[in-house]
């Protein structure tokens, strides 16, 4: 529970005699292009309490942010504004200027005047310009009714619960516990090391795929800090950045009783993985056929395949053609693939199966030359360091290519004279401009794509997402808060993303974002306590009345609660937050009729005073409300 | 702040990094030369009516990139701005301040 | 900012390059506690992104993701930064070599050695501004009166001999180049600050870290390097980082223009592995980014540009990351001509345009030649620094720094010493990012191994500098 003085008090408003900066960013041109900022530094000064309006071309540059912290210095200012691009980039930048100025961060307001102004409103100059002006009117309206907030201070569990065994939640835990921070890992199959387990060689060091496994796994086995839970996964998460509380569920014992463990740790790293793609059955013929399989079918059977036998053998049957068709299950478009089960297309790129299926055809030409082997692709995607060495010597070894294009896949039949025979592959081939070819082949292999998948965890990767509401994008893998600004987080709190669960990676790059994800949770770990940002309820227990209204919106469990006071001699009861579960959505504000319950930074006087900022008659200088 | 003399330091300084430098180079000042001319010269074409690349290096005779790069720096610092568009091209004009200058 | 008189003693950690790479690595790395010094060749940290304009596939405002990033750096309490600074050698302390084992359980290269790590060879190159005095007021740049062509604008617009390097550059100083000086002293006359200082020398300082990240980044090969297209006879074949800055509100031209005239380009063609993917010129691999900047630049310029053709020449669209793919398709729905075509060769044409000589893959039939008046070739990536004469770092065959361990894909051959980012192969910006994260912790469990205490926020020691040599 939340210490006294960590309990959000709620303060009176207005304050009045303010010296206010508004500072104006000209985004290099990205707004005053459009956006007159002249006209809109001249009208912000007639605002109240306006006591300096300035215009800079970068405000989020270092002369730009010192500009800030030095007026506030020297100008005395109390309160600050700035109007630039969204607060989603740059708030917290100037949040810091301000600080650095020696005011408290939060005396601030960030006004967008670029994606909400010049940019929405590229053919309007003067109506930009004036929208601008308002939304800075607003922004000076409500800081008339702001005060001094602090962090959130929280205890932070000096642990973390990584899920997934496979090759990223490994790195992460090993990271980690050599930063000397303990783990939890949870696997839910009965062995580490993931997908790695059954593949065969790793591109582009062509080392067995369970070399690499069983390193990482020794040295996680030797960790004293990471202990290892598997066939058991996460059924329960309560709590916050630095304290959640999970419950995981192991095997049924023999009583018939599944073991569940308690943890308390800090952050999260999700490592759940991917899953193949699985074509529909009839897909390319995919089960209808017994010689059409999945390229980690086919990796399997021929990492078992007898590597002195003269010919490859494929279920007992000498195959003398293999034919990959690549992007199968990925780069679907709209009208031509038939939509996956939830409606949507698989519309992105797979990222690793072009190297790997060359990987594969090369493969198959070293060890059984006799073997005719094409390659059916739309584009060749050896993009990373080394792959496309294998692209080149693909070539030189004879794989035969053949392109397709995206919306005329190519068919594959049973000859219907004879289905004993060769199957059929029809096409059009793009290299040799748009011929239509019968190929006839022996084995059809799918390079299939990646998905989210949840074959290892059932519906509990579901679930997952949901217990720790990560959100997901229209890939249906989780979905990061920014690919380059905070790629390895979401919009969880103390949630992190290690390797192809946030989308299709190579064992590289799965590494990477592992490395990266615990760099992130081990800087969250310098400190002893989590800080979190001020902007939660706040309960004003003057005004309180006990309605409990407040309750019956609340969508976060033990954010809020009634609890019994003294007040004046009377036991009465009061709504009280915590702090670490409220996560400021304002639902209960809305409801509260006495505004007894605000959210800090955003209270309803303060709503107040920007719709009367909006409003104003901006030629006339506005009382104070 | 109007410029205010160098002190005896500076010019030795500057003197001893003139030395360092190897002296101002031939190129150097040739360089210098033809910046100032071509400077002079598309101020004056540019001084009677709004004018495009193509345009200045016909009246000074000098290459149409040369005249885009000469543009560029007087753009960068305030000297000549945009005038609209004829045919393909960005007319140019001296900026006010850079026009009463003339 | 850090001058290399002010710089404080004993950093855990040395970042060579202040890109993107460099950065994120030094604030993942900081921000677990440990003291790390950016060394920058260039008079401002930013690397290649600073220079770029939006960037796929979300067309962000490059400055909007970098200036946070290097605003962030120059203010983090465990972070130093010295620009114009160049690394000359890194030189492994005696015992680094041999007490060091590679692989290994406790995380491979962490054996190391207890004490000096890698003696690292600076020198830092004049500015002639003192940056303690500067105030970056440009008042020096405007009395400045000797222009020269400006690298940052790959050299299409101007800079003045002493000038504040770009827009938004940091550290935001003036810096006196005396390539372009012609010692008129008129600078020193109007600094209010007098921070300028012509006595200015070049200084050598060694420092000695336990850890070295490189992130000294990519140039791109030579715009020359085919003769068949013959960049070398018109100013209207560009590179990509050229087309970058036309895009930039604050470029050289501030819109898109072509070089030999100005003229607004009507008909605009990228030509796609034009420095890579290609044997002869001893660039086998792909260089990764061509495919979704070329895809990017054509949106771009579809907006800039609305009645402009759009052509991208091109063997194999690799759109391989995250939103990647979707982003190619809505280019083709925005009526960019993707043509799947071997360019033979590029003739200069009349008035000033350009002749490009196809065979279409798709199509098929005879060789075509279509006319463009502006082309675009998309360079491979080469690295910038080449550390194997002043560093004991193995390269791979394409160039860059080896990168051993499958297993560790940040870890150099020399232990202690990590790479982030395109020295170590080409990258986007999204996986040096995330590389960058993974090189600040196998650097801070190196560390962690050497001083296995918790590192905590302490500020520097303060105390001695740097004896300088």
């Amino acid at each position: 529970m939340p210490s006294s003085d960590t309990q959000p008090v709620a303060q009176p408003t207005p304050v009045r005699d303010l010296r206010i900066g508004v500072y104006i960013c000209r985004c290099g041109g990205n707004i005053s292009d459009v956006v007159d900022v002249e006209q809109v530094a001249q009208a912000s000064r007639h605002l109240p309490g306006v006591a300096v309006a300035r215009i800079h071309t970068f405000m989020c540059s270092d002369p730009g942010q010192q500009a800030i912290s030095e007026d506030i210095q020297k100008e005395k200012l109390d309160r600050v504004v700035v109007a630039s691009c969204t607060p989603f980039l740059h708030e917290l930048t100037f949040r810091g200027a301000v600080a650095r100025g020696g005011l408290n961060p939060y005396l601030y307001e960030h006004v967008n005047i670029r994606e909400q102004c010049s940019w929405a409103h590229k053919h309007d100059p003067a109506g930009a310009t004036a929208k601008a002006t308002r939304l800075i009117a607003a922004a000076v309206g409500k800081l008339h009714h702001v005060r001094p907030l602090d962090q959130v201070h929280l205890p932070n569990h000096r642990k973390a619960l990584v899920i997934g065994g496979g090759i990223a939640g490994l790195k992460a835990a090993a990271d980690l516990a050599a930063r000397g921070i303990p783990v939890l890992l949870v696997e839910a199959s009965d062995r580490l090391g993931g997908r790695l387990n059954d593949w065969g060689r790793v591109f582009p060091s062509e080392q067995p795929a369970r070399d690499l496994v069983a390193r990482l796994v020794d040295q996680v086995r030797q960790e004293a800090r990471i202990e290892i839970l598997l066939q058991s996964q996460l059924t329960a998460v309560t709590g916050f950045i630095g304290n959640f509380q999970a419950t995981i569920t192991g095997p049924l014992g023999p009583a018939g009783q599944a073991h569940t463990t308690q943890a308390t740790v800090g952050v999260i790293i999700v490592a759940t993985g991917f899953a193949p793609y699985v074509p529909r059955d009839g897909e390319f013929l995919y089960r209808q056929s017994p010689r059409v399989v999945t390229l980690p079918d086919f990796i399997r059977g021929l990492g078992e395949a007898d590597p002195q036998a003269p010919s490859l053998l494929w279920q007992g049957r000498a195959v003398r053609s293999v034919a990959f068709i690549h992007c199968v299950g990925s780069r679907q478009l709209d009208g031509v693939h038939e939509p996956q089960p939830d409606g949507r297309i698989n519309n992105y790129c797979s990222r690793v199966c072009c190297t790997t299926t060359l990987q594969q055809a090369l493969a198959v030409k070293r060890q059984f030359p006799g073997v005719e082997v094409f390659d059916l692709h739309q584009d060749i995607r050896t993009y990373g360091r080394g792959h496309e060495d294998y692209y080149i010597q693909a070539s030189q070894a004879g794989v035969v290519f053949f392109r397709y294009h995206g919306d005329e896949p190519p068919v594959v039949q049973v000859d219907p004279a004879d289905p004993d025979a060769a199957l059929r592959l029809q096409f059009k081939d793009y290299l040799t401009w748009g011929e239509e070819l019968i190929l006839p082949v022996d084995l059809v292999v799918l390079s299939v794509g990646m998905t989210p998948g949840n074959a290892l965890v059932g519906d509990g990767d579901h679930s997952l997402a949901q217990m720790l509401k990560i959100p997901t994008g229209e890939d249906r893998f989780y979905q990061e808060i920014h690919p380059k600004l905070r790629p390895v987080e979401v919009s969880v709190n103390g949630v992190l993303l290690a390797g192809a669960a946030q989308g299709p990676m190579n064992i590289q790059e799965a590494l990477s974002a592992a490395g990266a994800a615990a760099a992130k949770a081990s800087a969250m770990f310098v400190k002893d306590d989590v800080e979190l940002h001020p902007f939660i309820a706040a309960v004003d227990p003057e005004l309180c009345e006990g309605t409990g209204q407040c309750l019956t919106q609340c969508e976060y469990e033990g954010a809020l609660q009634l609890v019994e006071q003294e007040i004046a001699g009377q036991t009465v009861r009061r709504a009280q937050v915590n702090p670490g579960l409220c996560v400021g959505c304002g639902a209960c504000a809305a409801v509260c009729p006495h505004r007894a319950i605000n959210v800090n930074g955003w209270t309803v006087d303060q709503y107040d005073a920007m719709v009367d900022g909006l409003v104003a008659d901006l030629a006339q200088p506005a009382a104070v409300a | 702040m109007p410029p205010k003399p160098l002190t005896d330091t500076q010019k030795h300084a500057l003197t001893a990094l003139r030395q360092r430098m190897g002296g101002i180079s031939d190129a150097k000042k040739q360089h210098t030369r033809a910046l100032n001319a071509a400077r002079q010269a598309i101020r004056q074409a540019l001084a009677q009516q709004p004018a495009t690349v193509p345009a200045v290096a016909q009246a000074i005779h000098r290459p149409t990139h040369e005249v885009l790069w000469h543009l560029t720096g007087m753009r960068k610092y305030g000297q000549i701005q945009e005038a609209g568009e004829e045919e393909g091209y960005v007319l140019y004009t001296l900026t006010p301040a850079s026009a009463s200058q003339n | 900012m850090n001058t290399p008189q002010s710089i404080q003693p004993s950093p855990n950690a040395l970042v060579v390059g202040g890109g993107i790479a460099g950065l994120q690595a030094a604030l993942d790395l900081a921000d677990q506690g440990h003291r790390v010094l950016i060394v920058e060749r260039r008079p401002s940290i930013g690397g290649t992104m600073i220079g770029l304009s939006k960037v796929f596939p979300t067309l962000d405002c490059a400055s909007c993701i970098t200036t946070p990033r290097m605003s962030a750096a120059a203010h983090h309490p465990n972070i130093q930064i010295l620009t114009s600074t160049e690394v000359k050698a890194i030189a492994s302390a005696s015992g680094a070599d041999s007490g060091a084992k590679s692989g290994g359980n406790s995380g491979g290269n962490s054996g190391g050695n207890s004490g000096g790590g890698h003696a690292v060879t600076l020198l830092h190159h004049p500015t002639f501004v003192n940056a303690d005095k500067c105030i970056g007021c440009r008042l020096c740049e405007y009395a400045c009166t000797s222009e020269y062509p400006d690298a940052f604008e790959q050299d299409l617009g101007a800079i003045r001999a002493i000038a504040v390097p770009f827009t938004n550059a940091i550290p935001q100083k003036a810096v006196l180049d005396p390539r372009f000086c012609s010692t008129c002293g008129a600078c020193a006359r109007v600094c209010p600050t007098d921070a300028i200082e012509y006595d200015q020398q070049p200084t050598t300082l060694t420092i000695q870290v336990p850890v070295v990240i490189v992130a000294s980044g990519f140039q791109l090969n030579s715009l020359t390097l085919k003769p068949q297209y013959h960049a070398a006879s018109s100013r209207n074949i560009i590179s990509r980082l050229t087309m970058e800055r036309l895009f930039s509100p604050h470029g050289p031209f501030g819109r898109v223009l072509r070089p030999s005239d100005g003229k607004i380009p009507d008909s605009v063609a990228f030509v796609q592995c034009a420095g890579s993917r290609d044997q002869s010129i001893g660039v086998p691999y792909c260089s990764r980014v061509c495919c979704m900047y070329a895809i990017k630049q054509a949106m771009l310029l579809s907006g800039a540009l609305p009645v402009a053709d759009i052509t991208i020449y091109y063997m194999d669209i690799r759109a391989f990351g995250k939103g990647y793919e979707q982003f190619y398709q809505n280019a083709r729905a925005m009526g960019i001509n993707f043509v799947r075509a071997k360019v033979a060769r590029i003739e200069p044409g009349d008035h000033d345009d350009l002749n490009v000589h196809i065979e279409s893959v798709d199509e098929g039939g005879p060789p075509q030649q279509r006319r463009h008046d502006l082309v675009v070739l998309a360079q491979g990536m080469v690295p910038q620094w080449d550390p194997a004469a002043q560093t004991p770092l193995q390269l791979g065959a394409d160039g860059f720094v080896a990168v051993p361990d499958p297993l560790a894909p940040c870890r150099t051959n020399h232990p202690g010493v990590f790479v982030a980012g395109t020295a170590a192969g080409p990258a986007d910006i999204v996986d040096t990012i995330a590389q960058a994260g993974a090189a600040a912790m196998e650097a801070g469990r190196f560390l962690r191994a050497l001083s296995p205490a918790p590192a905590a926020l302490a500020p520097a020691p303060a105390g001695e500098s740097y004896a300088l040599v």
